[in-house]
C-alpha cells in the first residue's frame, strides 16, 4: 500500500521539484528522465510532508506550470458526434482545474470493449482511464488491474452519498471503491400512449404489475384485430441480450444473480417465472418477425408505432425518438412490480487503470468527469447524472426542465438497480442461448436454464476470487 | 472415299442439328446466365438504393427498388458528421501498403525460389507454403500481443505487416517466373549484370502481368480486411471502412441508410480496382490454382 | 568466395525479407499460440500452466461440439453447392456466346465485396416480416414469408447461401482456366463417337476438370471452416448455438470469455481439422493416373 501512496504522490512532488527548478520547457521525454533518477529521494521527502502541506501544494502547482503530460481516456460511442460533447468539456477542464493535463479520447467501439481491454492489459499498456461498465469492473477488479480510489477518495474528501443508491451500489467490491459513476443510464419503460387511447385503455396509466402488463397488452392485440390501430402490443428480439429481455422480468420475479451458495439463479423458480413471462410476451403480444432480430430495430420500430409497449430501454430513446419520429405521443411508463420492483441500473464509470502512470493526474480528470463536468456530459448524451447534487441542476436545466418525458422518467431512477460479479458479460453470453432455446422452442425453459445455469456454475462461478453475488 | 463422305455427312447433320439446338440452348445459357447475374447483382443495387431512402420511406412494402424521393441526406450525414475520408484514407494505405509489401518480398523471394540455386531452398519454399493452411484465428491472439509489445497497435503497420506476412505473393510469383526461360537471364548474366539489376530490369518488368494480376489480388484482400484492423487498433482515427460500417451497424442501431450508404463507399472503390484489373485478377486466381 | 557461394548467398538475400516477415507475424506467433494452449491465462493476470487439460476439456464442452456440428454442417452445405455454382457458371460462360464475359464479371462481383458490407446488406436481405427484402419478393409472387434468422432450421443455411453466393464467382475463374485447358478436339471427338453431349461432358470433360475440382473443393473447405465475420455481425451465433461456428467459439472465448488457453486449443483443432479434411479430400480426388 505504502507504495501505492508513494507512486500517487509523485507527480506532485515531480511537479514541485520542477517549479523550484529552472527546468521550464522540457519535453514530456526529459520530464520522465528527470523523474526516473530522482525517485528515491523524492518519495523520502514526501512521507515528512504533513498531508494539509500537499494539498497547498497541489492548488499552486495547478497554477499555469510548463510540464505537460497527456492522459489516455477510452470512452463508448454514445452518438455519432462524441466528440462535439468532449472537446468543450476538455477545454473547460483545462480552463478551470488543469491546464497542463492534455486528455486524449480515443473512442472504443462497444462491441470490442472487453477484447480491448483485455488487450491492452495482457500487453501492458493501458489507457489511463476509461468509460468501464458495471459489467465489466468486478471482473478487472479481481484480477488487480483497476486502481483501488480510497485514497483519492478520503485525500479529496469526496461525499461518497452523494450518488443516488444505485450508483452507489455499482462503485465498490471487496470493501474498496474502484469507480466514480459518471453516466446513469437507467433504464425505464415507454407506451405509445396513442394506441393505448385507441384500443380502449386510459392514456395517463401505464401496467403497475406484471397482470395489469398482461391485460393492457391484451387489450392492445384486441384493438389491433378489431383493426383499430395496427400495433402489436409488446416487442421481442429473438437474437437480443439478457440485459434487455431478461433483467427486468428476471429481477422483478425476485431472482438473484447467484445463490447464496455461489450458483447461479437462472434456473431459480424466478428464472422459471421471467421465462414464462417472456413467452407469454413472445407468444401473445409481439410480431413473430421479432424472432429473428438481433434488436437493433427495436427502436425505430417504437418510433414507427409497430408496437405499442417497450420494456426496458435507455433514456437516450427519448431523445431518438424526438429527433426521427417526431409526433409521438408517448411516455415512460411506471416500473413494474413482481415481487420486487426492478429496472436495469445501467451506469457508466470512471476507473484508474494499474497500470496507469499518471494516476494524480487521471484522478483529477475522472473527478471532473464525475463532478463539475458532469451535468453537460449527461445533458449532451441524454442521460442522467448519478449525483443529487447534479440532479438538482439536471432538473432546472432549460432543455430537460421543458422536457416532461425526461422529467417522468428521473420518478424511476430509484428503481435502477445495479448487478455485479466477476464475469458477469460472461453469465450473459451463456444465458441468451438459453433465451433462444426456450423462445423458438428448441428447449423448454427449464431445460435451456439448467444447462445455462450448469455452464456457469462450471465455467464462470469459482474461476474469479470472490465471485459472489452483489 | 466413302468413308471420308460418311464422315462429312454426319458432320454436316450435326451442324445442322447443332444450329436448331443453338437457338434453344443459347436461349437456355442466357436465361441461367441472367438469373446468376441478376442474384449477385440484386444485394448491391438494394444496398445503393436504400443508400438514397429517408428513414421513414425504408420499411414501405411492396419494397421501392428505385427510391420515389431518393435523398443525399444518408451520404451528407456519412461525409458531414463522420470521419469517413479518413477511414477511406486510412483503408486506402492499408491497401496500397499490403500489396506494396507482398509484391516487392514476394517476388523477391519467388524469383529466388523459382530461379536460383541455394542449398536448402526447397525445404524453405515448402516450409513457407505451409503458411497457407493456417487458419487466421491461431495468430490473433499472439499477433496482438506481438504488436503491442512492438508499440504498434493503433498504427498503419500494424495493420499492414501481419496481413503482408502470408506466403501467397511469394508462391504466386514463384508458379509464374518458372515459367521464364533460364537462357533469358542467364544471357543477361553473362553480359555481367549483378543479381539484383538481372531481377530489377528484367524479371519484374517481364512479371508485369503476375505483378497486376497478384496486386490486386491482395489489394482487394486487404481494402476487405475485416478481423486483424478490428482486433488491432482501437483509436478512431484509425479505423478502417470495413471497421466504420460494422461500429455503424453495431453502435447507432437502425441508421441504416447510413449504413448503407457507408458500405456503398466501401464497395465502390472496391468494384473500380476491379474492373480496372478485372484480366488481371481472373489470371492471378488462375496462376494460383491451376498451375499449381 | 566461390561463386557458386556467392550465388547462394545472393538467393538467401532474396528470400530475406520475405522469410523474416513470415517468422515475425506467422511462424513465431503460431508457436506462441501453441504455448498459450497450455496454460489457463485471462490476458489480464498470470498464466498458470496446466499441460494438455485445456485439450481434453474439449471432450466434454458441449458448446465446442455444437460449434463443431456447426461448422460441419456449414462446410457440408457449402462446399458442393459452392462448387456446383461455379462449374455450372464456369461450363455456361465458356459456351462462347456473345457477352458471356459480362455475365463472368457481374457474378464476380461479390467476390470482390468485404464480408462487412455482405453481412450488412444481407441482413436487411433476411429480416423479418416485411421488411426484409426476401420477405418481399416471396409476398409480391405469392408465397408466405419466413423468419430466416430466428429459426434453427434456416439461419444456418441462410448464412451458408451468403457464402456459396459470395464465392461462387471465384471458383468459376478456376474452372474456366480448367475448362479452356482442355482441348475442343477432344470433346468434339466424343461427340463423333456418337456420345450426346452429356455424355461427352460426363465421360470427357468432367475427368480432365477432376484436378479442378480437388482443388476447388479443398480451397471452399479451408474458408468454410473459417467462416467469421457474417457469424460476428449478423447471428451472434444463435439463434442457440445454430450458427455457432468454431471461429466464432474461438474469438468469443479469447475475448469476451477471456479463456485465452483455451481458445488456442481449439484453433489448434481447428487447424488440424483443415490440414486433415484437405489431406482426406487430396487423396480422394487424386487425379486417376
Amino acid at each position: 500500500m505504502s507504495s501505492e501512496r508513494g507512486n500517487g504522490r509523485q507527480t506532485i512532488t515531480r511537479r514541485r521539484l520542477l517549479k523550484g527548478s529552472a527546468i521550464a520547457g522540457l519535453g514530456v521525454v526529459g520530464l520522465a528522465a528527470i523523474a526516473g533518477c530522482g525517485e528515491t529521494q523524492i518519495v523520502e521527502v514526501i512521507k515528512e510532508v504533513p498531508v494539509e502541506v500537499i494539498k497547498i501544494e497541489t492548488v499552486i502547482v495547478e497554477k499555469p506550470a510548463v510540464q505537460k503530460v497527456t492522459i489516455l481516456d477510452w470512452v463508448h460511442p454514445l452518438s455519432a458526434e462524441d466528440m462535439a460533447v468532449f472537446q468543450p468539456l476538455i477545454d473547460r477542464f483545462n480552463r478551470d482545474v488543469n491546464p497542463n493535463i492534455e486528455i486524449r479520447i480515443d473512442i472504443v467501439p462497444w462491441s470490442n470493449r472487453i477484447q480491448k481491454t483485455m488487450g491492452a492489459v495482457a500487453a501492458g499498456a493501458p489507457p489511463d482511464t476509461a468509460y468501464v461498465n458495471v459489467d465489466e469492473f468486478t471482473t478487472y477488479v479481481v484480477q488487480d488491474v483497476l486502481e483501488p480510489l480510497d485514497e483519492f477518495v478520503k485525500k479529496d474528501n469526496v461525499d461518497l452519498d452523494d450518488w443516488l443508491p444505485g450508483p452507489r451500489s455499482g462503485m465498490d467490491w471487496e470493501g474498496k471503491i474502484y469507480e466514480l459513476p459518471h453516466l446513469f443510464a437507467f433504464r425505464v419503460a415507454y407506451y405509445n400512449k396513442t394506441i393505448w387511447e385507441k384500443s380502449g385503455l386510459d392514456p395517463a396509466k401505464s401496467p403497475t404489475t406484471w397482470k395489469e402488463h398482461t391485460e393492457m397488452l391484451t387489450a392492445i392485440m384486441a384493438g389491433k384485430e378489431s383493426g383499430a390501430h395496427d400495433a402489436y402490443g409488446g416487442v421481442y428480439a429473438g437474437l437480443g441480450g439478457p440485459v434487455s429481455y431478461w433483467n427486468p422480468y428476471f429481477y422483478q420475479a425476485g431472482g438473484s444473480l447467484l445463490t447464496e451458495d455461489g450458483k447461479s439463479g437462472y434456473n431459480s423458480e424466478a428464472g422459471l417465472a421471467a421465462a414464462d413471462k417472456i413467452l407469454e410476451v413472445v407468444e401473445n403480444f409481439s410480431d413473430p418477425a421479432g424472432k429473428g432480430s438481433n434488436g437493433n430495430d427495436t427502436r425505430s420500430g417504437f418510433g414507427q408505432e409497430r408496437f405499442a409497449y417497450h420494456i426496458n430501454d435507455e433514456l437516450s430513446l427519448i431523445r431518438l425518438i424526438e429527433k426521427d419520429y417526431a409526433g409521438i405521443n408517448f411516455d415512460v411508463a411506471e416500473t413494474m412490480t413482481g415481487k420486487v420492483k426492478w429496472t436495469h441500473g445501467g451506469l457508466g464509470c470512471k476507473c484508474i487503470f494499474a497500470g496507469s502512470k499518471l494516476k494524480d493526474a487521471t484522478w483529477e480528470w475522472i473527478q471532473f468527469m464525475a463532478g463539475e463536468g458532469n451535468l453537460e456530459y449527461n445533458i449532451a448524451f441524454g442521460f442522467v447524472p448519478p449525483r443529487k447534487s447534479n440532479i438538482a441542476k439536471y432538473v432546472i436545466d432549460p432543455d430537460v426542465a421543458a422536457n416532461p418525458v425526461k422529467i417522468r422518467a428521473l420518478k424511476e431512477a430509484e428503481f435502477g438497480r445495479v448487478e455485479k460479479a466477476p464475469g458477469l458479460w460472461d453469465m450473459w453470453d451463456v444465458l441468451k442461448p438459453a433465451m433462444q432455446a426456450f423462445v423458438i422452442g428448441e428447449k423448454t425453459p427449464k431445460e435451456a436454464l439448467d444447462e445455462a445455469a450448469d455452464k456457469i456454475d462450471k465455467d464462470i462461478v469459482g474461476r474469479y476470487r470472490g465471485a459472489t453475488t452483489g | 472415299m466413302a468413308e471420308i463422305t460418311q464422315a462429312v455427312r454426319i458432320r454436316d447433320r450435326s451442324w445442322v442439328q447443332r444450329r436448331v439446338r443453338f437457338g434453344a440452348r443459347a436461349a437456355a445459357v442466357y436465361l441461367v446466365l441472367i438469373l446468376m447475374g441478376i442474384t449477385s447483382l440484386l444485394p448491391f443495387f438494394w444496398m445503393l438504393s436504400t443508400s438514397f431512402k429517408e428513414t421513414e420511406t425504408l420499411f414501405e412494402y411492396p419494397p421501392q427498388f428505385i427510391p420515389a424521393e431518393p435523398t443525399l441526406a444518408n451520404y451528407a450525414f456519412l461525409f458531414n458528421r463522420t470521419n469517413i475520408l479518413r477511414y477511406t484514407l486510412n483503408t486506402a494505405i492499408v491497401t496500397l501498403g499490403t500489396a506494396a509489401t507482398v509484391i516487392i518480398f514476394g517476388s523477391m523471394a519467388g524469383y529466388a525460389f523459382a530461379k536460383l540455386k541455394f542449398p536448402g531452398r526447397n525445404y524453405i519454399f515448402f516450409g513457407l507454403l505451409g503458411g497457407l493452411m493456417v487458419p487466421f484465428e491461431v495468430l490473433i491472439i499472439p499477433l496482438f500481443v506481438l504488436i503491442v509489445r512492438m508499440n504498434m497497435a493503433n498504427t498503419l503497420q500494424g495493420i499492414i505487416f501481419p496481413m503482408a506476412a502470408g506466403p501467397f505473393g511469394i508462391f504466386v510469383m514463384r508458379q509464374y517466373l518458372l515459367s521464364i526461360p533460364d537462357e533469358l537471364l542467364d544471357a543477361a548474366r553473362v553480359d555481367g549484370a549483378k543479381e539484383f539489376t538481372v531481377f530489377w530490369r528484367i524479371v519484374m518488368p517481364m512479371s508485369k502481368p503476375a505483378i497486376a494480376a497478384l496486386g490486386t489480388l491482395i489489394a482487394i484482400g486487404a481494402w476487405n480486411s475485416f478481423i486483424w484492423p478490428l482486433v488491432v487498433t482501437s483509436r478512431e482515427e484509425m479505423r478502417v471502412l470495413t471497421l466504420a460500417i460494422s461500429i455503424l451497424q453495431l453502435e447507432y442501431r437502425g441508421l441504416y441508410g447510413t449504413m448503407m450508404a457507408a458500405a456503398t463507399v466501401a464497395f465502390v472503390p472496391a468494384l473500380i480496382i476491379f474492373l480496372l484489373f478485372q484480366r488481371y485478377f481472373v489470371q492471378g486466381i488462375a496462376l494460383s490454382g491451376i498451375k499449381g | 568466395m566461390r561463386r557458386s557461394q556467392r550465388r547462394a548467398l545472393t538467393g538467401y538475400l532474396f528470400v530475406l525479407p520475405a522469410v523474416l516477415l513470415f517468422l515475425m507475424f506467422l511462424a513465431i506467433p503460431l508457436l506462441y499460440s501453441a504455448g498459450i494452449s497450455l496454460f489457463r491465462w485471462t490476458g489480464m493476470s498470470e498464466a498458470t500452466f496446466v499441460g494438455l487439460s485445456n485439450y481434453s476439456r474439449l471432450l466434454t464442452d458441449r458448446v465446442f461440439w455444437l460449434s463443431m456440428k456447426a461448422t460441419a454442417v456449414y462446410a457440408v452445405m457449402v462446399i458442393p453447392a459452392t462448387t456446383a455454382a461455379a462449374l455450372l457458371a464456369a461450363i455456361f460462360v465458356n459456351q462462347g456466346l456473345r457477352g458471356t464475359n459480362v455475365f463472368r464479371s457481374l457474378i464476380f462481383i461479390p467476390v470482390i465485396t468485404s464480408s462487412v458490407v455482405i453481412a450488412v446488406v444481407w441482413n436487411f436481405i433476411y429480416q423479418g416480416g416485411e421488411v426484409g427484402l426476401l420477405n418481399a419478393i416471396l409476398r409480391l409472387v405469392g408465397l408466405p414469408g419466413h423468419i430466416w434468422m430466428g429459426d434453427m432450421l434456416t439461419a444456418l443455411p441462410a448464412i451458408a447461401v451468403i457464402g456459396v453466393w459470395s464465392r461462387f464467382g471465384w471458383f468459376s475463374v478456376l474452372f474456366l482456366a480448367g475448362l479452356q485447358d482442355i482441348p475442343v478436339e477432344q470433346r468434339e471427338a466424343a461427340e463423333i463417337d456418337g456420345a450426346s453431349e452429356w455424355q461427352a461432358f460426363w465421360h470427357v470433360t468432367l475427368p480432365l476438370l477432376r484436378p479442378t475440382i480437388a482443388l476447388v473443393m479443398v480451397l471452399a473447405a479451408i474458408q468454410s471452416f473459417q467462416v467469421f465475420d457474417v457469424v460476428f455481425i449478423m447471428t451472434e451465433g444463435g439463434p442457440y448455438y445454430s450458427t455457432h461456428v468454431l471461429g466464432y467459439y474461438i474469438w468469443t472465448e479469447a475475448f469476451r470469455g477471456l479463456r485465452m488457453g483455451y481458445a488456442s486449443a481449439m484453433s489448434y483443432v481447428l487447424f488440424g481439422s483443415i490440414m486433415i479434411i484437405t489431406f482426406i479430400q487430396l487423396r480422394i480426388l487424386r487425379p486417376a493416373t
